[in-house]
């Protein structure tokens, strides 16, 4: 019965002109954003390789140098675009693309691409990821808002039900036709994605990338599923057409356009973040109580030293075994490091905090727990950042110990004219970024999907009791 | 095989229905008669469970439409006023739709045949339903009724805005239907047509059944004058 | 006749209890982004404040410092003594760009650009904008709930559902023949009854918008302000205008109110949504800049050739600067900073390419923004508000324009000084370069925000002929 009554829903779906024109134009919009999708990813994604490798370049052949004038020098590494960029830039644009590693700091990473952008920003991006946010649930409220109500107003509703058609199964048809003329759509894009990640061959780990659309897929099913189950319990219960596209077309835009731009307010209040100055100086002022072993008046540095001696037994610095200003530098960069890590750490947790704040909005907003949903599958949520964040951190870690390594072993103490080789400079490893896997992403976004399941369950179950009180009249 | 018994409706204030009973046998038309708001229709959408009587049950072939309106609806056929069919789909796949709805596969030639039966052109049955005219749709309606091989079919003044040949023909294929078997109850303001169709007239008024008449027994004057006067009583 | 309908309008609303609860939602929004505008204002103005007067009292002490170790007449230790030119130079101050009272109007993207930078001396001026204000990505990412928004995003909204179904509802119920018969004018009844409304949605947003103004104490009505202010009510009567023509199209078209309905919200979304992301699509790709990593290469790149060859560098760096080149042998440490200065300029100079298609492609951008917004009402809009709300791109790029030349002022100023290794004397402070930015003339803002209005009026009348000619065809 379901199957007859979704036949008869997809053909007149399809033989509606209105439909068919926002259909095509959602497929042309969807081509387009995967094509400028696509292109930005080739360039931008090259472009970071290209430096990545330029700066190598740089690194080993920055000539014979002091290894503690190289590490000031330091240096720079970009985050590589996550291979689903092109289908969610998520939140990419407004973190920065590159940090420079030095010693005794941890710097921010630079670069966002939002700051190079003017004033048209935000109004939105055509990305697949904001059609089918923005757009689709359109589409499908256009589809479905006279499903029950237009068809009460003409009378076929009564037709139907006078010829024994039970309201559940009414309500199965619509829902499946609806799904299935506009997720074909939907399929259309998973496929486009799924066909632009396997060109992007497995460099970039296309495996993982498939694995994550598949998630992502299922995620955009339920967002949209639960957008048809309120349609047509809206449709079901109010007597107008008019009233159920009106009132649907009030919810999209409350959702889509006017709940993030209220989340700012709403986590503001919640939990606050220091501003760039207050950051910075609170980070000064904690880095400034361990002495970064450049002056060697400290009193924490010759009580040090005064250790050492006695410990190697021999009278002055010259006579230890190793030059003991690398040791100093080393030990003020790892009495640094608990310093750096709280207070990047706290920073970091309080936007988590927010976003969690933000993303439990999801439950009035289902938008809200799409974005967060898909950015983070898409690899270009905040999360993702902050693991990129960390690994340059390491990075920075095994830079600065490694020349300093090579100052305490290899040179003399007092002797201000040493200078490191390319040899040494060839020790500092590649720095090599990976994109966590699928199943990291999905823990990241454990909450999201529950939300999005909720959605779903929720809309279904409004959809059901709208409709087992079907009025015909 | 259609039965009311003391069935009893109010909207608000207003009492639509006042204890209705009646009674109507296979094979016999009962019409209604009565002003606006005498209270036709609400017994039909009564039978149909479309509304919830206040006390009394409607019974379809026994079973009481309140407490299982699928099973009533099964039993039912039903041509409103206006026959309201998909715009978008033809002739063939409206009918074909609600055959289904009620459980019946048809075959296309079957379709055929049953819209054929009702009058509808060949030459309409493969164009979209926006093209129809009123009497178009009402044959769709009756070619649906038909279909449905219902035991009752219930008509909610099917003829009216009908030009005098097609309301005819329309009266035609009613008989024709009831002659097998099935029950009907049609309301209605034609006079004329409820003297030729019905084999028992009933005359409504606020919600009563206030007389029945056997249409065999009277002259179309006499059932004029019978129906005026309860009008102006 | 007009009177009546009027009347009849007013009646009709007054008795309609969907559009009172629009309204009043309307004015509920606008009242909320008042708020959270003037709050953020507050916020942002006390932070500056805070920042402006800590780098004012740190200097002071500086000076105090310096007065008094003038007197001392101690020889000038290594760090920490303000009479070193460096001390001075590095520390360099802070330049912000101040939020304006109007600021309530639009936070537009003054909570992602930096309202303050520290220039000194040693600083270079592409290191400034790096980063944008500690945010979370989320909340930088979809904006601010500001009246910029309300009125830009939901203003048309309100307007659409309180329009869509004036004619062809009328056409459905069959009153249109009615009155059609009474020989009424179809297109000024129309007219008439959807400028009722219109003039009802401004009132709201602008009535509201000022109590809630008044309330939140800010000073709209300062001599600073009111002009502004009455451009914003101007710009608002202007946009609400716009909207009403197409109503006034989509009502004359629509055979019934789902349709109307339908192509109204199909309009909004092409207007404020598509068209605008898919400008930004096409100017993202068409004139990327060489993006920000390109730059950073580019200058790493520089920088190693520069400092491998730092003997060559500065002996070029002299012959270009003859007037620095010390008379004796430098001390180290002059040869230290000489050498810092001459890498630099080399740098400079060998990323300049870079940095110029950099800044072209900026300007390029900005260019094309200008001139094909005039397609965009609500693109023009959201920079007119901007503009008055002193929160518009083209004012923060005015300001880091004034850093820029503050910068190069502060480098003419210092760097032969420190490449010479001369002490800095108290009465030289009041001689090193001012960091004060100054706004662009009323003259050229008002010209901005005027061509807007201009717009929006043609666009208004070219809809409503559009509607009219409609209007002549239909029975």
């Amino acid at each position: 019965m379901i199957f007859h009554i979704a036949k008869k829903e997809i053909l007149e779906l399809v033989r509606d002109g209105r439909l068919r024109w926002l259909g095509a134009l959602m497929a042309l919009l969807l081509i387009a954003a995967f094509s400028l999708g696509w292109v930005e990813q080739k360039r931008v994604g090259s472009e970071r390789a290209e430096a990545l490798l330029e700066e190598r370049e740089n690194w080993l052949e920055q000539g014979d140098k002091n290894p503690h004038g190289a590490s000031h020098d330091g240096m720079h590494v970009f985050k590589p675009l996550s291979p689903l960029a092109f289908f969610d830039p998520g939140v990419d644009g407004y973190l920065g693309t590159s940090v420079k590693l030095e010693s005794h700091r941890q710097n921010h990473i630079e670069h966002p691409p939002a700051a190079d952008f003017g004033g048209l920003q935000r109004f939105g991006a055509i990305t697949p990821a904001f059609l089918l946010q923005s757009m689709a649930p359109l589409l499908l409220i256009l589809a479905a808002f006279a499903a029950f109500a237009g068809e009460r107003e003409q009378g076929t509703l009564r037709q139907a039900l006078s010829c024994g058609a039970s309201p559940m199964a009414l309500l199965g048809g619509k829902f499946l036709a609806v799904i299935a003329v506009v997720g074909g759509v939907l399929v259309l894009a998973l496929l486009g994605a799924v066909a632009l990640v396997l060109m992007q061959g497995t460099s970039t780990g296309g495996g993982t990338e498939v694995g994550r659309l598949l998630v992502l897929a299922l995620g955009y099913a339920l967002y949209c599923a639960g957008f048809v189950a309120l349609t047509l319990a809206v449709s079901a219960r109010v007597r107008a057409a008019r009233s159920a596209l009106v009132i649907m077309l009030g919810f999209w835009a409350l959702t889509v356009f006017v709940a993030p731009r209220l989340m700012p307010h709403v986590v503001r209040s919640v939990v606050t973040l220091p501003s760039l100055q207050e950051f910075d100086h609170a980070l000064r002022q904690g880095l400034s109580t361990v002495p970064d072993g450049h002056n060697t008046q400290d009193a924490y540095i010759q009580e040090r030293v005064h250790k050492l001696l006695i410990k190697h037994n021999v009278m002055h610095p010259a006579d230890l075994p190793f030059n003991i200003h690398g040791l100093i530098m080393q030990e003020g960069e790892e009495r640094s490091i608990p310093i750096i890590d709280r207070h990047f750490g706290s920073l970091w947790d309080r936007i988590d905090k927010q976003t969690r704040v933000r993303l439990w909005f999801g439950l009035l907003a289902p938008s809200l727990a799409i974005e967060s949903f898909s950015m983070s599958l898409s690899g270009t949520d905040f999360a993702h950042h902050r693991d990129f964040a960390k690994a340059a951190e390491k990075q920075r870690r095994i830079l600065i110990q490694t020349l300093n390594d090579d100052m305490m072993n290899n040179s003399k103490f007092g002797d201000h004219g040493y200078v490191a080789t390319r040899e040494v400079w060839e020790r500092v490893p590649e720095f090599q970024y990976k994109t966590p896997d699928s199943g990291w992403a999905l823990r990241q976004s454990r909450l999201s999907f529950v939300l999005l399941l909720i959605w779903a369950g929720a809309t279904g179950a409004l959809a059901f009791f709208a409709v087992r009180r079907l009025q015909p009249l | 095989m259609l039965e009311a018994r003391k069935l009893t409706k109010r909207f608000g204030d207003h009492l639509a229905l006042d204890s209705l009973s009646l009674s109507i046998p296979p094979g016999e038309i009962l019409c209604l008669l009565g002003a606006n708001g005498a209270g036709k229709t609400t017994t039909i959408n009564l039978f149909l469970g479309f509304l919830q009587p206040d006390s009394g049950s409607a019974l379809v072939d026994g079973v009481d439409v309140d407490e299982d309106c699928q099973a009533a609806r099964h039993r039912l056929a039903y041509i409103p006023e206006q026959v309201t069919l998909y715009r978008n789909l033809t002739g063939v796949e409206n009918l074909q739709y609600f055959a289904g709805l009620s459980g019946r596969k048809l075959t296309r030639d079957e379709l055929h045949d049953y819209l054929n039966k009702a009058g509808l052109p060949k030459t309409a049955v493969d164009r979209n339903v926006g093209t129809y005219s009123k009497g178009m749709r009402q044959k769709v309606g009756i070619a649906i009724a038909m279909a449905k091989q219902a035991k009752a079919l219930l008509l909610d003044e099917p003829t009216s805005g009908l030009d005098p040949k097609a309301s005819n023909e329309f009266s035609n294929l009613i008989k024709q239907v009831s002659k097998n078997g099935v029950a009907v109850l049609m309301a209605t303001h034609d006079l004329f047509n409820a003297k030729e169709l019905a084999t028992r007239i009933g005359i409504m008024k606020s919600g009563k059944l206030v007389e029945t008449l056997d249409p065999e027994a009277i002259t179309h004057r006499d059932l004029e004058r019978i129906y005026l006067q309860h009008m102006h009583a | 006749m007009l009177r009546y309908v009027i009347q009849m309008e007013f009646r009709t609303l007054r008795r309609d209890r969907w559009a009172i609860g629009l309204l009043i939602l309307l004015g509920a929004l606008v009242a909320m982004a008042v708020i959270q505008g003037s709050r953020w204002q507050r916020e942002q103005q006390e932070k500056l404040l805070t920042v402006q007067k800590s780098d004012d009292s740190r200097y002071n002490s500086l000076l105090q410092q310096h007065v008094r170790l003038d007197q001392s007449a101690q020889p000038p230790r290594v760090k920490d003594d303000p009479r070193i030119t460096m001390e001075i130079a590095q520390q360099g101050r802070i330049m912000t760009l101040p939020p304006l009272d109007t600021s309530v109007l639009a936070i537009g993207h003054a909570d992602l650009l930096p309202q303050q930078v520290h220039v000194s001396a040693v600083g270079n001026e592409s290191s400034l904008w790096n980063r944008l204000e500690i945010e979370n990505p989320m909340n930088a990412r979809s904006g601010r709930f500001d009246l910029a928004f309300v009125v830009v995003f939901l203003l048309p909204l309100f307007l659409l559902a309180l329009t869509f179904h004036l004619l062809p509802g009328d056409r459905e119920q069959g009153i249109i023949a009615l009155s059609l018969a009474q020989s009424a004018r179809l297109t000024p009844v129309l007219l008439t009854r959807l400028a009722v409304r219109g003039f009802l949605v401004w009132a709201v947003v602008a009535g509201v918008a000022l109590v809630t103004m008044s309330f939140m104490d800010v000073p709209w009505l300062g001599q600073q302000n009111l002009w502004r202010i009455g451009m914003w009510l101007v710009l608002v009567m202007g946009y609400t205008l716009f909207w009403l023509a197409i109503s006034f199209v989509a009502n004359a078209y629509a055979s019934n109110a789902a349709s109307s309905a339908l192509m109204l919200a199909t309009a909004w979304l092409a207007f404020v949504v598509l068209l605008p992301a898919l400008f930004n699509a096409v100017l993202v790709r068409v004139c990327a800049p060489p993006s920000r990593v390109q730059l950073v290469s580019a200058m790493r790149t520089a920088t190693r050739a520069a400092t491998m060859e730092a003997s060559k560098t500065l002996a070029e760096y002299y012959q270009d600067h003859p007037e620095l080149r010390p008379p004796g042998t430098a001390s180290d440490e002059a040869q230290f900073i000489a050498s810092y200065f001459a890498t630099r300029e080399r740098t400079e100079k060998d990323v300049a390419p870079v940095l110029r298609a950099f800044v072209e492609q900026v300007d390029r951008q900005q260019e094309l923004v200008a001139r094909w917004q005039y397609l965009l009402p609500p693109v023009l809009l959201d920079e007119a508000f901007g503009d008055l709300a002193g929160t518009g791109s083209i004012r923060h790029a005015h300001f880091r324009n004034q850093v820029r030349q503050s910068l190069s002022a502060w480098q003419e100023w210092f760097v032969p000084r420190l490449v010479q290794g001369s002490v800095l004397k108290v009465t030289e402070h009041d001689a090193i370069p001012k960091l004060v930015y100054t706004d662009e003339s009323k003259g050229t803002l008002l010209r901005r925000v005027n061509s807007a209005v201009a717009l929006l009026a043609v666009m208004t009348i070219l809809f409503t002929g559009w509607g009219v000619a409609r209007l002549r065809r239909v029975k």
